[in-house]
């Protein structure tokens, strides 16, 4: 709007939530006026401000403040200014089932606001849109399609209605994590027509190429049209990938149609592979050379905007809901989520865990508890202290475990194990199921084992299991709910 | 979804799906699919197969304008091709005598500007095996590595290894012993294999070795390469062919070691390139008097191209890129735009579905005695019609030519001028260095050259005697060379300039009147010949004009396109026929989806955001929308507002159950928000503080 009409209102760096803190005991009720923080009413100024006519604007804002203004204002040396709140401590991450409740529910409340449906969706316009996009993709440019929402939707319908008309499709959803580069392939050669061919199972290079021989082949009539979701996911950002890709991309009977969402995004490629163009299908770019002379790699990309407005809930789906780094698609991060995911202290649920105790045997049972009574125990211990040092002493409840041989002499004490083989027996199930986990001791050797639940849930359970036997569990429908009945 | 319902794009377990080509029932098998366009904005006056012919008409007039540029760039890369098949090719003919080890040869060629296609024509004469044997030259097996190909020794040399093998193919069966096999990425199996091949053929090519986009290969492997290749240069000829992008050429020393640059022989070669490459393409194209083309890309395209090609990426593919989009969109905006090669039958027009389109062609055409033809039947109109825009049509294109000739005359007289130190006009005809050449032709077009051309008329009557008779030399060759059909037209300037060269050699004082004259006549004769082309009628039909070149196509604002779908989400919903909406301007941050508040908030904290804080800020806008949309449903349902205090305390218990939902479901909210920030790249997780994240992106909130 008017970027002249107003200045930026450079705010410190606060959020002020002791304010906050304070007001939110005092209900939802006059919201309106309890919203003005700091925050807010810094904004309000800013807003009585551009109505203001605007001669008094020009005459004091010669000067406007930019984003470059801003990232110097921000990034200024010195400390930066937070409140130590931490956000894990304070509150309890939602499980998954909570977590899809919570959203389910929201979106069918009545006190929620209707989805927003950009024009762009309506009939006429996305007739034409996509009209416009088979018409580049026919004239050999790939269409990648960017804006703010989820793409996944719109494009598939294309795939489906427009595409399927013209050639084989082959649909790709990038952003889920187990996807491969391979997954492409593998599909393009299980097409009608392609897998009847001799295809020796080779290395993802080799079968690029080999797809790129049988659709530079004139005799090809169908062409093949490639969607991919999110092609700035992390599978595909690798040099090998977007080798590939760009071998594919390049073949005059290959179409792709892709769509991004980081908005950094078109670093990806480099401004020649963004601009090399296709041979054209009919008359080859140098008409002396044989099509097949030199592999050529290049994109060209036509970009069109495609805001839809629409969640991410489709992609973000294998998402961590209960961590805050769970939807980052971080090259390293990635990697160790698997083994972050065992010690992550919200990755065991009170369902899951109930499910564990329920089969398996009282002295198991009693096992648990012993342990987990122990690792209370040590939590509450270090409590309080261990909150003014940061997130290690929530999340890292290796600490707060138990030396095997500590636990073994308690379990001898209560005659649950006499031998060490019988303890291991044990230990078993719990391990199989990451309910209880074990790592060698930071000093002087030995194995910690520890339950890799957060304070509040292993309590819960806790509780649980000493109130019931286990035993009739498996008659009661829904856990939970009996549970709750219950107390 | 049809009879493809059987694929559930919906399964999260399989992350690629097949979906079989399914034609419909309607089409044939095996026709090729119909291409159109898409739909013009002014569809309703379109003819029934409108966008099939525009597509035709299209596909026409493109292909003549791309394999005029190609023609242009073969041109010019000719020479340097030629030069760089030569060094290849002779490359071990004649080694220098008395060096303590072999040197690999490498042909290194800066190519910034012409692209794939230069290395594509170099291949194919590399390959072309019985053209240039009469030299002595040897002939060559090309092979193509990218840097994605190089990530390792070892991948590299199997790369290298089983790419020439597959190139060359195996001799004969050849009995590998089971037990002993060479490892593929081993430089003696290449070795092995080179020598029975050679010996199969009879002759020994050179093997070369073409590196795409070298400065992106890793250095330290490419040294082991270059390395173990040289101890083997004596029983394999390989050379390699370095395709650099970078315009220093220095970037081999800077980027590897004495050591390894000792082991090379390497040859620089550098293509044109530049801005020399973009008038030249220009020029040719659209000022050649030879050349025309069927649709004129007007100035503000021109001015695109030339900005682009000079600020972000100077290469031939950008230009062909940007001048089909420009095609592309002239020809799917105007319905109109059929008429550029051939104007539809008489039938065709007259059917009662083409009446739209026969009045917008009317309207534009205007005959004089407009009010005799009410009467007329639409079989006469039409052909009226027909009539009328074949006349335009050749017009159109009798100005452009001659905008053309114009054009070139000005060109000849201001090199002429330049070379006898006249300071001329202040914009140079020198295609390497030509400052605001593209200007020129900016201004031929937009028809603002009159003054240039009054300024060489002045220059003209100074000039000296001999100066004089030698301009007139040179603008009657230029007339004189003019392909047949354009020299017809020009007889009248050709029997001036005869007369004036006379009239010159005859009487040595004729001089300042002939200056004068041949002043006179060279501004009037410009200024009959540099029309604008929108003066024509229809003009729009073969000449894209003003209208702007789609820039987002290339070159989109990714960034403030997310970032006004966060901050003002209401923009990308209202329809664009009711442009003065007033109550869009003011929502107020409740009004807003979830991500859109989260995003706000974002905007209003510092470098480094405390999640919980943000949770907490968060939570507060949605408690407000929240009671927003609760007093909206009780005004919707009772009709007193003021029962709601009242009935809120009846419902206490209630309320206490619904706000522990209500609590789980703003962390929800804020997850997914969060989640959704992060998925667009908007926020860096850190290590530094327990639970902060750092903000990627300094935007300024404008919208309020």
């Amino acid at each position: 709007m008017t970027r002249s009409g107003r200045s930026f209102v450079v705010e410190e760096p606060e959020l002020s939530s002791e304010e906050e803190d304070e007001d939110d005991d005092s209900g939802s009720e006059d919201i309106p006026t309890n919203a003005t923080t700091v925050t807010p009413s810094a904004r309000q100024k800013g807003k009585g401000k551009a109505t203001d006519p605007l001669e008094a604007d020009y005459s004091s804002n010669i000067i406007v403040q930019t984003a470059f203004d801003a990232y110097f204002t921000y990034n200024k040396p010195g400390r930066v200014q937070t409140s130590s709140n931490v956000y894990s401590q304070l509150v309890l991450p939602p499980s998954p089932e909570e977590y899809t409740e919570a959203i389910a529910s929201a979106s069918v409340s009545k006190f929620s606001l209707p989805a927003l449906k950009p024009r762009i969706l309506e009939e006429p316009n996305r007739d034409v849109a996509f009209e416009r996009y088979m018409c580049e993709l026919d004239e050999g440019f790939n269409v990648i399609c960017y804006g703010l929402g989820s793409k996944r939707r719109l494009l598939n319908q294309f795939a489906t209605t427009r595409c399927s008309k013209r050639g084989h499709v082959v649909v790709t959803n990038g952003f889920q994590p187990d996807f491969a580069i391979k997954d492409l392939l593998n599909s393009i050669e299980d097409l009608p027509g392609i897998h009847e061919l001799d295809q020796p199972s080779t290395t993802p290079e080799k079968q690029a190429r080999r797809i790129h021989e049988i659709f530079l082949d004139p005799s090809q009539q169908i062409h093949l049209y490639i969607v991919i979701h999110n092609i700035d996911s992390y599978p595909f950002r690798s040099p090998k990938s977007k080798a590939i890709l760009a071998l594919l991309a390049h073949n005059p009977r290959i179409h792709i149609i892709a769509s991004i969402d980081h908005i950094n995004a078109p670093l990806l490629w480099s401004s020649s592979e963004m601009f090399a163009r296709k041979p054209d299908q009919n008359n080859s770019y140098t008409p002396s050379a044989p099509t097949d002379a030199m592999p050529s790699h290049g994109f060209a990309w036509v970009w069109h905007d495609l805001t839809t407005l629409a969640s991410y809930d489709f992609e973000l789906a294998f998402a961590d809901r209960s961590s805050l780094a769970g939807a980052h698609t971080g090259g390293a991060r990635r990697k160790t989520d698997t083994l972050m995911a065992a010690q992550n202290a919200t990755a065991m649920s009170e369902t899951a865990a109930a499910h564990i105790l329920a089969s398996v045997t009282q002295k198991a049972q009693k096992l648990f508890t012993l342990l987990g009574n122990s690792q209370l125990g040590a939590i509450e211990e270090t409590g309080p202290a261990g909150a003014e040092d940061g997130t290690a002493a929530t999340n890292d409840l290796q600490q707060f475990g138990m030396a095997y041989d500590v636990l073994f002499s308690a379990a001898r004490e209560q005659f649950l194990a006499t031998s060490d083989t019988a303890l291991r027996a044990l230990l078993g199930e719990f391990r199989d199921h990451n309910l209880i986990v074990s790592a060698p001791a930071s000093l002087g050797g030995g194995e910690i084992l520890w339950i890799p639940m957060r304070k509040e849930r292993l309590a819960n359970v806790l509780r649980s299991l000493n109130q019931y036997d286990f035993s009739d569990f498996f008659v009661i429908e829904n856990y939970s709910t009996w549970a709750e009945g219950r107390k | 979804m049809q009879d493809d319902g059987a694929i559930n794009l919906d399964d999260v377990s399989k992350t690629a799906f097949c979906i079989p080509y399914n034609p419909g029932e309607d089409s044939d098998d095996l026709a090729p699919p119909k291409r159109v366009l898409a739909k013009s904005l002014f569809q309703e006056r379109d003819l029934e197969d409108g966008q099939e012919l525009r597509f035709a008409a299209y596909r026409k007039a493109w292909k003549k304008c791309l394999d005029r540029v190609q023609t242009i760039v073969q041109e010019l890369e000719s020479q340097s091709v030629k030069q760089v098949v030569h060094e290849v090719r002779t490359s071990y003919i004649s080694p220098l005598p008395g060096l303590p080890y072999p040197e690999i040869p490498v042909v290194s060629v800066i190519n910034p500007g012409l692209g794939p296609s230069f290395l594509e024509n170099i291949t194919a004469q590399l390959e072309e095996s019985s053209a240039m044997n009469s030299d002595g030259d040897v002939e060559s097996s090309v092979i193509h590595l990218y840097p994605g190909d190089v990530p390792n020794l070892t991948t590299g040399m199997r790369t290298i290894i089983s790419n020439f093998l597959a190139k060359g193919g195996t001799p004969d069966p050849v009995k590998r012993k089971p037990m002993a096999p060479l490892a593929s990425y081993d430089i003696k199996y290449l070795d092995a294999w080179y020598r029975a091949w050679a010996n199969a053929q009879g002759k020994s090519p050179n093997l070369v070795i073409v590196l795409h986009e070298f400065e992106q290969f890793d250095p330290p492997v490419m040294q082991d390469i270059f390395h173990i290749c040289s101890g083997h240069i004596s029983r394999l000829p390989i050379v390699f062919l370095l395709s650099m992008t970078s315009p220093s050429s220095n970037y081999l020393n800077a980027a590897y070691s004495r050591f390894t640059m000792s082991l090379l022989r390497v040859r620089n070669f550098t293509t044109p390139s530049g801005v020399r490459i973009l008038h030249t393409i220009l020029l040719k194209t659209f000022f050649d008097p030879e050349f025309e083309p069927d649709i004129i890309i007007g100035p503000a395209t021109l001015q695109y191209l030339n900005d682009y090609f000079t600020r972000y990426h100077s290469s031939v593919d950008a230009i062909l890129t940007i001048l089909q989009l420009a095609h592309l969109k002239h020809f799917s905006s105007d319905p109109l735009t059929i008429l550029v090669h051939s104007t539809p039958s008489v039938a065709t027009l007259s059917r009662p579905n083409s009446s739209l389109f026969l009045q917008a062609v009317s309207a534009r055409t205007k005959p004089s005695r407009e009010e005799e033809d009410v009467n007329m039947d639409a079989q006469s109109l039409s052909q009226r019609a027909i009539d009328q825009v074949d006349k335009i049509r050749t017009e159109f294109y009798s100005r452009h030519r001659n905008l053309r000739v114009g054009f070139a005359v000005v060109l000849r007289m201001q090199t002429f001028l330049r070379s006898y130190y006249y300071k001329g006009l202040d914009w140079s005809a020198d295609l390497e260095n030509g400052n605001g050449l593209c200007d020129a032709m900016l201004d031929a077009l937009r028809g603002s050259f009159m003054r240039d051309v009054k300024h060489l008329g002045m220059i003209t009557k100074k000039l000296k005697r001999d100066e004089l008779r030698r301009l007139l030399e040179t603008l009657y060759g230029f007339f004189h060379e003019l392909p047949s059909n354009v020299r017809s037209g020009e007889q009248e300037p050709r029997m001036h300039l005869v007369e004036m060269q006379s009239r010159l050699s005859a009487d040595s004082n004729s001089t300042i009147s002939v200056a004068s004259r041949f002043s006179d006549w060279v501004t009037e004769y410009l200024g009959n010949k540099l029309v604008p082309l929108e003066e024509c009628t229809l003009w729009d039909v073969w000449y894209t004009g003003q209208s702007p070149f789609p820039s987002e196509l290339l070159n989109p604002s990714l960034r403030a396109s997310i970032i006004a779908g966060l901050l003002r989400p209401y923009e990308f919903v209202e329809n664009l026929d009711n442009h003065v909406d007033a109550n869009s301007a003011t929502k107020s941050i409740w009004e807003l989806p979830d991500t859109s508040i989260l995003f706000k908030r974002y905007l209003d904290s510092g470098k480094m955001i405390n999640v919980y804080d943000w949770f907490e800020s968060f939570k507060i806008v949605l408690d407000t929308q929240r009671s927003h949309l609760k007093d909206a449903a009780n005004t919707d349902n009772a009709t007193s507002p003021r029962k709601r205090g009242k009935g809120k305390a009846k419902q206490a218990q209630h309320e206490t159950i619904d706000e522990e939902k209500w609590a789980v479901e703003v962390q929800a909210r804020f997850v997914r928000a969060m989640h959704e920030l992060d998925f667009l790249g908007f926020i860096k997780h850190t290590g530094r503080k327990a639970d902060h994240l750092i903000r990627t992106v300094f935007e300024i909130d404008d919208a309020e």
